[in-house]
């Protein structure tokens, strides 16, 4: 009759625990440096801002010192640097200082700032013309790419999951039900 | 002796080499959809010539959209691969 150890050494289940283990974090850091080298890839010059854009008197209501107020132009593929030319009040057609304004030029958004105050354009209707610059199908692709890739990292919870499954039930059949075919 | 079976089976042992070649393929697309972009701008927007170049970008875009679906396959392998190794993976051997 054999030992519980002879079982288990036999049927090698719980041996390759280890191994099994150095495998999922191989593919891991494969899996992680290949999704860094495609996003360094995904955002560089020619694929990122290989297209410029203007627009001209985009107009934005009630822009304040309250919200962050979004540029049409973000919704391009990676729509970056930003360039805001001329502000003017939409109502009075006066062109608004850059004083009274703040532009987040990676995120494209505006907002009224308070330091040059002086004119009362807070919570106006505001005409943006501004330049920036953007990706095109490359860019839409490689992102995409990027989180189709990246949505493997999903699947590790029930690849262990299978893995653990794997060994567990494989130690109980070594020891219960192994013997039963051998001689 | 018999070794681990899901070793035996290679399930496991090929998620590695699996993440490679899709990481490998997904550089080699993006390189790919790159040159055809800077091709395509070589024409003169509006000409035959830069909208059917436009739309073998396009196209070939489009297989960024089934990434998703062959980690998923490659997952599944694996997973249904490795339950079979312990389940039914010993019903055809002598």
């Amino acid at each position: 009759m054999k030992t519980l150890s002879e079982s288990l050494s036999k049927k090698g289940q719980l041996g390759g625990l280890g191994t099994g283990i150095i495998t999922l974090v191989i593919a891991a850091v494969f899996l992680i440096l290949g999704l860094i080298v495609l996003q360094e890839l995904r955002d560089t010059d020619v694929i990122r801002t290989s297209q410029s854009s203007s627009v001209i008197n985009e107009t934005h209501a009630t822009v304040n010192s309250l919200t962050k107020v979004v540029l049409g132009g973000t919704a391009s593929p990676g729509a970056n640097s930003f360039i805001v030319s001329l502000v003017i009040n939409s109502t009075n057609m006066a062109v608004i200082p850059a004083s009274n304004y703040t532009i987040d030029s990676t995120a494209g958004t505006i907002i009224y700032s308070s330091a040059g105050n002086t004119m009362g354009y807070n919570g106006s209707r505001w005409n943006v013309t501004y330049s920036y610059k953007h990706g095109d199908s490359a860019f839409s692709s490689a992102n995409t790419t990027l989180v189709g890739l990246g949505s493997f990292s999903d699947f590790w919870t029930i690849i262990v999951l299978a893995i653990v499954i794997s060994i567990v039930i494989g130690l109980l059949l070594a020891v219960f039900g192994g013997s039963r075919k051998q001689r | 002796m018999q070794s681990l079976k899901m070793h035996k089976k290679g399930q496991l042992g090929g998620l590695a080499p699996a993440i490679l070649s899709l990481v490998f393929a997904a550089i080699v697309l993006v390189f790919g959809l790159v040159i055809s972009q800077e091709l395509r701008d070589t024409q003169t927007a509006g000409t035959d010539a830069y909208k059917a170049a436009n739309e073998t970008l396009v196209g070939l875009g489009s297989f960024s959209d089934f990434w998703t679906i062959i980690v998923l396959a490659v997952v599944i392998t694996v997973v249904i691969g490795l339950l079979l190794a312990v389940f039914g993976g010993g019903r055809g051997k002598r």
